[in-house]
């Protein structure tokens, strides 16, 4: 320091950035009690980030998006692969005849093979030096966290069609192959809330993913695939989904009680115990609820749910802009 | 072997796409042999980070055509874990990692391979004689870099084959260290000297046909006449080329990649791949490679500096010291 500070009038005062790592509940809890409520952010306890969306950037995936939620930005990527059934399937050939698929593709005949051959492989990784704590090597129980409820949210809401990911035999139209989604999200920047990014990212990857026709060659006994770009086909994602969370935290009876906080950041998600997560889907409605860490009313949840809509409706104006028609 | 950690795929494996014939959609953009391509190159982009840089080779009209793009983040210094032995100097490690998506043919894994080992111990010996480590003792600094995107070239086995040899190893490697000398700055490091990487290559074109305008005798550095050499064995259709693309269709005979500090005029790392020979005229085509790599790597010095020069303003600009002198410009440099 070139010049002294004036001395404080109260010993005990520190500037902002120090209170903030001090008291960093307090440091919140002082932000939230101001009139209005403003967090450390500039935000509103229910504003959200913008969002911004760009696809298709990269040269070797099959559909990839990138995603940027205020500091926190990931990158998604779709790569199909092949998984044959001609060998070492060990005597679990499901033989499907392309006919059946009408009937087949109620609620329950869709997710089933996806499911049972893991068609879909989603992995999350936070060790590319994102934020200081993360470094690369395995993946940390968070990120195995985050990675496991992507994919459950994945499997869950249903919005790969199972059928564009059969690959047929052209004569007998025997299911002879399919194609195998690797979606693998890197987090460059981590600022709080990766969850609903990298959903977003998923969703974003996956309606602009265009995989080659593929056919099985009966004279090679494998599939090929047509080079032409023209003959890519999207996937056919049935339906939108989009997450919203959120952290909770209490102030106290008499200081204005629980304050719910959308699309926390990394500080507000250290200090909040209590969390919101609401998938909310089209037409208004919810596909899922998590909500753990704190012991609270069902009007809290139901105003998460108004936020996740409202938040939905951010999201599919971005879509349609970005992806189009083509989404 | 099982990665338990990740979600692994079916069990039974799954096999890259085959195609009837080679890859169809490439273009490539035409461009002189001493014209670099244009850089994109921005810093501060992960906030987080003490700092960070992303760079990108710009894409071709069609949008299939494999590009590079890089992210780096820079932290520290920071204090070392204290289980660590005392040590006077900074301690600069640097880790390079390729995304599952980034390079062609099959899907890459996230276990560090041997390539990403060795590009990595490569790239922290580039780095290491930049930074001023003695003013930081008892500290770390990490570089991390995350290749998003490549163009190829690599020698997997399921890669597009080349004859001659490989340069998308090179490419990485010179635009991690460009991109890792930007982000160090970025960061407020104190460094003798900014690096940046460049590669040059000797070049044959396929077929006689002419993909530049020049050749290497106008251009002035190093180079030289290339004929009547090994009996006729290397002609005049050898061109020295900077920043050689390993999409485009010309065989490369030689390589080069440097770690350069153009103000102190320094190399730190030299890596040259192929077979090169003296010339008639007693100029040395290793000498020649590496004033090329040189040049590009001077070339893309610039493009850091202007990259640096902007944030900083914009900097100097948000705490009212400088008005009105950045802006307008969204980072994007280039050169040639």
């Amino acid at each position: 320091m070139a010049t002294a500070p004036p001395p404080p009038s109260n010993p005990l005062s520190f500037p902002p950035a120090t209170f903030q790592k001090l008291a960093p509940k307090t440091f919140l809890e002082r932000h939230l009690q101001s009139t209005p409520a403003t967090r450390p952010s500039g935000r509103g306890p229910d504003t959200f980030r913008i969002p911004s969306l760009h696809t298709n950037s990269l040269s070797h995936a099959h559909g990839s998006a990138v995603v940027r939620t205020g500091d926190t930005a990931v990158v998604c990527g779709v790569r199909g692969e092949v998984l044959s059934l001609a060998v070492g399937t060990g005597g679990r050939i499901v033989v499907l005849r392309s006919g059946e698929d009408g009937r087949r593709e109620n609620e329950e005949g869709e997710g089933d093979e996806i499911r049972e051959r893991a068609l879909v492989v989603t992995n999350l990784e936070m060790g590319t030096g994102c934020t200081r704590d993360y470094h690369p090597g395995p993946p940390t129980d968070f990120a195995q966290a985050v990675t496991a409820r992507l994919h459950r949210l994945l499997l869950a809401n249903k919005l790969i069609p199972s059928k564009s990911l059969r690959i047929l035999d052209p004569n007998t139209e025997e299911i002879k192959a399919y194609w195998v989604l690797y979606i693998d999200v890197i987090v460059i920047s981590l600022d709080g809330n990766v969850l609903d990014a990298a959903w977003a990212s998923i969703l974003a990857a996956l309606r602009s993913t265009k995989l080659p026709q593929a056919y099985w060659d009966q004279d090679t006994e494998g599939v090929v695939c047509y080079p032409e770009v023209s003959r890519y086909k999207p996937l056919g994602i049935k339906g939108l989904a989009f997450t919203a969370s959120f952290a909770v935290i209490d102030l106290g009876a008499e200081k204005g009680g629980k304050v719910i906080l959308s699309d926390p950041d990394e500080f507000e998600e250290g200090v909040c115990e209590e969390r919101v997560m609401v998938c909310a889907l089209e037409g208004e409605r919810v596909g899922w609820i998590e909500k753990g860490g704190g012991v609270g009313q069902v009007a809290e949840v139901v105003e998460c749910v108004h936020r996740a809509t409202e938040r939905f409706k951010v999201w599919e104006q971005l879509f349609a802009k970005v992806l189009g028609s083509s989404g | 072997m099982t990665d338990r950690r990740r979600i692994n795929g079916p069990p039974e494996g799954t096999t890259p796409l085959v195609f009837p014939s080679g890859s169809t959609h490439k273009s490539m953009i035409k461009r002189s042999p001493t014209t670099l391509r244009r850089i994109f190159l921005k810093t501060s982009l992960t906030p987080p980070a003490t700092g960070s840089a992303f760079l990108e080779l710009p894409t071709p009209s069609c949008p299939s055509t494999p590009t590079l793009k890089l992210t780096t983040s820079v932290y520290g210094p920071r204090p070392l874990p204290s289980s660590t032995t005392f040590s006077p100097n900074a301690r600069l490690t640097a880790e390079l990692k390729f995304s599952p998506f980034s390079t062609p043919g099959r899907r890459r894994g996230y276990i560090r391979d041997g390539v990403e080992r060795d590009l990595s111990a490569q790239l922290s010996l580039a780095l290491g004689k930049s930074v001023d480590v003695g003013k930081y003792p008892k500290s770390a600094i990490d570089v991390f870099v995350s290749v998003l995107d490549c163009e190829g070239g690599l020698g997997d086995p399921n890669d597009v084959k080349s004859s001659g040899v490989e340069v998308g190893l090179m490419s990485v490697l010179a635009a991690a260290i460009s991109c890792a000398g930007a982000a160090i700055a970025d960061a407020g490091i104190e460094c003798f000297d900014l690096v940046a990487g460049g590669v040059a290559g000797l070049i044959k074109k396929r077929d006689g046909e002419v993909e530049g305008d020049r050749i290497v005798a106008d251009m002035g550095i190093g180079g030289g006449n290339d004929d009547s050499r090994r009996g006729g064995e290397r002609d005049t259709r050898i061109t020295l080329v900077l920043d050689p693309s390993p999409t485009e269709d010309y065989i490369i005979l030689a390589a080069a990649a440097v770690g350069y500090m153009a103000a102190r005029d320094e190399l730190t790392l030299v890596w040259t791949k192929g077979s090169m020979a003296r010339n008639c005229d007693g100029t040395d085509e290793v000498e020649s490679l590496i004033d090329g790599a040189i040049a590009a790597a001077t070339g893309v010095r610039l493009v850091i500096n202007e990259a640096i020069k902007e944030r900083l303003l914009l900097g100097l600009n948000a705490v009212g010291l400088v008005r009105g002198t950045a802006g307008g410009d969204n980072g994007d440099r280039t050169v040639g």
